[in-house]
């Protein structure tokens, strides 16, 4: 009995083959007729015209180099309708992140001293053949303020008209931008504008289309941003945009970049020695209105640096004098590496960032100990390069590795504002998801950045500059960074440190989805030419739903880390279901299609094999329609389920109950025997009896009748 | 606590003496009463104990035995009886002296309906159990094969999974 049970359930319970037949001819149909779409679509398209959103149209034929960026390119657009105002078109590198938060709050938007953000919309540019970010500026009539690197000075030695022309309106911007909690981290001369034709308004251009200060000269950062990669600046706070402020003013002023030729070690060097004043201006003669704003901009300690208040006063006429910087401390003693002679911690921090190899040696080395006895008599020092020793020794086997946290270490501890360092990475912590996206979208390894987020260089950059709520916020990520689940991982460090990085998925890269929406569009794209025996969710999309609508789905991504086939793939289903019947679109015959080979398993849910062969006779004709939602209902119907899981829970007991009964017939043979017997004998003792009283009554009766 | 568990042993003893007491008292009291129903029904205990001889053989045989069914003694005493009965009928409405009793009992109708009834009891107690045992074997088996079929169909509408509450009972034993 059991055997023939086993074959019937062998044949009904392997939907997946059942289901691959039945679209495999469906499937090549609809194949057929989207190739014979595209074809037409490719056919009949114009390169000309690229509409954004329904409202602007860009036209890739019209560039306008004159207000391309660095790693976006400037087109000729127009609004659809003509009512809005001249506008011109940003399109994006897809290759680099955005910063996506300065989309979200500005969008629309028009702020004093910012060139207004019309519109930012994903769109497919025929250039690349794939989709980017294409931003709408208003278009600047004006131009450009300095174009290239040398441009006739700004300023004449008479101008008194600075302070309101040229610092009040980026004074402007930077307080709109502070009040919403972003930062421009792009000011140059070259990103200043005339908005109007005049050239009376002056305003601060687009920082949206590549990472903060990715794009900046690397005499317009502050010592510390210099000496990270581009990628590894970070948002940075308002007072690195008033540095750049500065450094922007005394170029403007003399027209050209006054540390022009020097590499950016000799004027990280010459910043630190002489103080970015000094070395920004050298022996130029400025404008002497300038000087005192200049000084109070360039300072390089950020605590001393004028903020926006200062330089309100400063542009109101209330004149104050700046603050010194704080005197580094040199020692009577000078140290010698690499063929240099360091009396100071941060130039010799610098030194030991520029030659690692050999800096760790150096570090352990009876000379550096001297130096800091000796020369700073400063044990504290020493004692905290002591415990980075033993520390990389608990943190790290490896004798390398050992000594690249000792060498980060001991930066940090003699230059408390170096940045993250190792070897050659060199970041800011709030560029950690810039740094992360960046190596993603250059498939790039990844390993490094996660080793130095797992083993405590940020942690210990965070301890330093004693920030405890940054450093709880990391153990969060390190805790997801371990974790191998979908929708987990260090994918999902990427998307919840960077925003504006689009979605990795090898799946829909092509795509540039950098929201929710995008995704399934994206991936009923990508149902044309992936293989479909693949999951349509990988690790990527996962991480980046769960960043970006964690609130309507992520317990149904959750779900898709279940063992248990069923369950894992209704939370699939579940989660497309949701993000089509919010955002659409109606119809999804490919990624339904795809869906198919994969949510069988969910018809297992069911116990009843009637209601499953029902089941699979129903999905594929659901499956057709392009509707998860439909198809989520049908097979997650929880009426049905709770009927079934209610039958099913009383079949088990009447079959347990069945089985007991039938084991104790047979197994208890001869008890039962003995019992048949022993009724057997009462039978027969009854029997006895009943004819003994049968005769006394006829006896009776008898003799009662006579 | 040694206080307390001689106190439980004694109680113990006292308690499994007492029955047998009761018992050696109740047998007395009997054996008290059945003295003068002997004396006023001395023809009918005689008759009876004459012509119940093959039911106190089967008693006797069936206590001595190992068989834990007590029952063929009822069965051969049952039939026994039956076939004593019109014969005590008789001596009751007859003289119902010692004399009577003896030419009642003695009379070879007597004595061959007496313990051919007894015979007949003995013959019941014999095929009856073994008949007795076919029909609720066969009546058994039929209610496995039902049960197994009820099985099948359920395994048939829900697949393997049915059986799995019933597997885990059976391993927890």
């Amino acid at each position: 009995m059991e055997e023939t049970s086993v074959n019937a359930s062998d044949e009904t319970l392997d939907p997946i083959k059942q289901f691959r037949n039945a679209f495999a001819e469906e499937d090549k149909k609809e194949e057929a007729q989207e190739t014979v779409k595209e074809t037409v679509v490719l056919k009949t398209s114009k390169k000309s015209v690229v509409q954004i959103g329904g409202e602007f149209y860009v036209y890739p034929d019209s560039p306008i180099p004159a207000l391309d960026m660095q790693n976006a390119k400037a087109f000729k657009a127009e609004a659809i309708d003509k009512s809005q105002s001249k506008v011109y078109a940003l399109v994006c590198n897809p290759d680099l992140p955005i910063r996506n938060d300065h989309i979200t709050k500005r969008k629309g938007l028009k702020l004093a001293g910012l060139l207004r953000l019309v519109d930012a919309e994903v769109a497919m540019w025929p250039d690349f053949n794939r989709k980017t970010m294409i931003l709408i500026y208003d278009y600047p009539e004006g131009g450009r303020v300095g174009t290239g690197m040398r441009f006739t000075p700004k300023f004449t030695k008479d101008e008194v008209n600075i302070g309101p022309k040229w610092v009040s309106p980026i004074l402007s911007a930077l307080s709109e931008l502070s009040e919403r909690g972003l930062t421009h981290r792009a000011i140059r001369p070259d990103n200043l504008y005339y908005l109007d034709e005049e050239k009376t308004q002056v305003v601060l251009g687009d920082c949206i289309s590549a990472p903060p200060a990715f794009e900046q000269n690397d005499s317009l950062e502050p010592i510390p941003s210099m000496m990270c990669n581009p990628i590894g600046r970070g948002d940075g706070s308002i007072a690195d945009d008033l540095y750049s402020l500065g450094g922007t003013l005394v170029w403007l002023a003399v027209g050209y970049n006054s540390t022009e030729g020097m590499t950016n070690d000799e004027l990280i060097e010459l910043k630190l020695s002489k103080g970015s004043y000094a070395a920004l201006l050298g022996h130029e003669r400025i404008v002497l209105a300038l000087t005192e704003l200049l000084r109070g901009l360039l300072l390089d300690d950020e605590n001393l640096r004028w903020n926006t208040i200062q330089v309100q006063q400063w542009i109101d006429g209330r004149r104050a004098t700046p603050l010194q910087n704080r005197i580094t401390k040199t020692s009577s003693r000078s140290i010698q590496y690499c063929g240099a002679e360091y009396d100071n911690y941060p130039l010799f921090a610098y030194a030991l960032m520029k030659n690692w190899d050999s800096a760790a040696e150096t570090i352990r080395s009876e000379r550096f100990e001297t130096w800091i006895l000796r020369g700073f008599e400063d044990k504290p020092m020493l004692a905290a390069i002591n415990a980075a020793k033993e520390l990389a020794i608990i943190q790290f086997s490896n004798r390398e590795k050992q000594n690249d946290y000792l060498v980060f270490r001991t930066i940090l501890n003699l230059y408390e504002h170096a940045p993250i360092v190792m070897r050659g990475y060199r970041f800011m912590p709030s560029a950690i998801g810039y740094m992360l996206a960046y190596s993603y979208m250059h498939n790039e390894d990844v390993t490094t950045i996660t080793m130095m987020i797992l083993k405590g260089y940020l942690e210990a950059w965070y301890q330093v500059h004693q920030n405890l709520q940054a450093i709880q916020a990391l153990k969060t990520v390190s805790n997801n960074i371990q974790r191998q689940e979908l929708g987990l991982g260090i994918e999902r460090v990427l998307y919840e440190l960077c925003d504006g990085v689009p979605c990795q998925s090898p799946l829909i890269k092509k795509e540039y989805c950098v929201s929710e929406r995008d995704i399934l569009p994206a991936i009923e794209n990508a149902s044309k030419t992936v293989d479909t025996s693949q999951l349509p969710l990988d690790r990527h999309i996962a991480a980046f739903l769960m960043i970006h609508y964690s609130s309507k789905i992520g317990e149904a991504i959750s779900d898709t880390n279940s063992s248990h086939p069923g369950i894992a793939a209704r939370g699939l289903l579940r989660a497309y279901a949701t993000l089509q019947a919010v955002f659409g679109p109606e119809k999804l015959n490919g990624l339904s299609s795809w869906m198919g080979n994969h949510i069988a398993e969910m018809i297992k849910n069911y116990h009843n094999l009637e209601t499953r062969m029902n089941l699979e006779k129903t999905l594929p004709k659901l499956i057709r329609k392009g509707s998860l939602v439909e198809v989520y209902q049908t097979l997650d119907n929880p009426e049905a389920k709770q009927k079934d899981q209610q039958d099913f829970l009383n079949a088990q007991k009447e079959f347990a109950g069945m089985a007991k009964e039938v084991e104790e017939l047979e197994t208890n043979r001869s008890k039962r025997i003995d019992q048949c017997i022993r009724l057997g004998y009462e039978v027969s003792a009854i029997v006895s009896v009943g004819i003994a009283l049968l005769v006394m009554f006829l006896l009776l009766l008898g003799r009662v009748m006579k | 606590m040694a206080e307390e568990n001689n106190n439980t042993q004694a109680t113990k003893e006292v308690s499994s003496k007492a029955p047998k007491k009761r018992g050696v008292f109740s047998n007395f009291a009997l054996l008290l009463c059945l003295i003068p129903v002997f004396l006023v029904l001395k023809t009918t205990v005689l008759f009876l104990s004459m012509a119940m001889i093959p039911t106190l053989i089967s008693l006797v045989f069936e206590n001595q035995g190992k068989n834990s069914y007590k029952f063929k003694w009822l069965s051969v005493g049952g039939m026994n009886f039956a076939g004593s009965l019109p014969f005590l009928f008789e001596l009751w409405f007859s003289a119902n002296t010692l004399e009577s009793v003896v030419e009642i009992f003695f009379s070879p109708v007597a004595i061959f309906v007496i313990f051919g009834a007894a015979g007949v009891g003995f013959m019941f107690s014999r095929f009856i159990p073994p008949i007795v045992l076919s029909i609720l074997s066969t009546k058994d088996q039929r209610y496995v094969a039902h049960l197994k079929e009820k099985q099948r169909q359920l395994f048939e509408l829900w697949g393997e999974e049915v059986s799995q509450l019933a597997n885990q009972q059976k391993t927890s034993g």
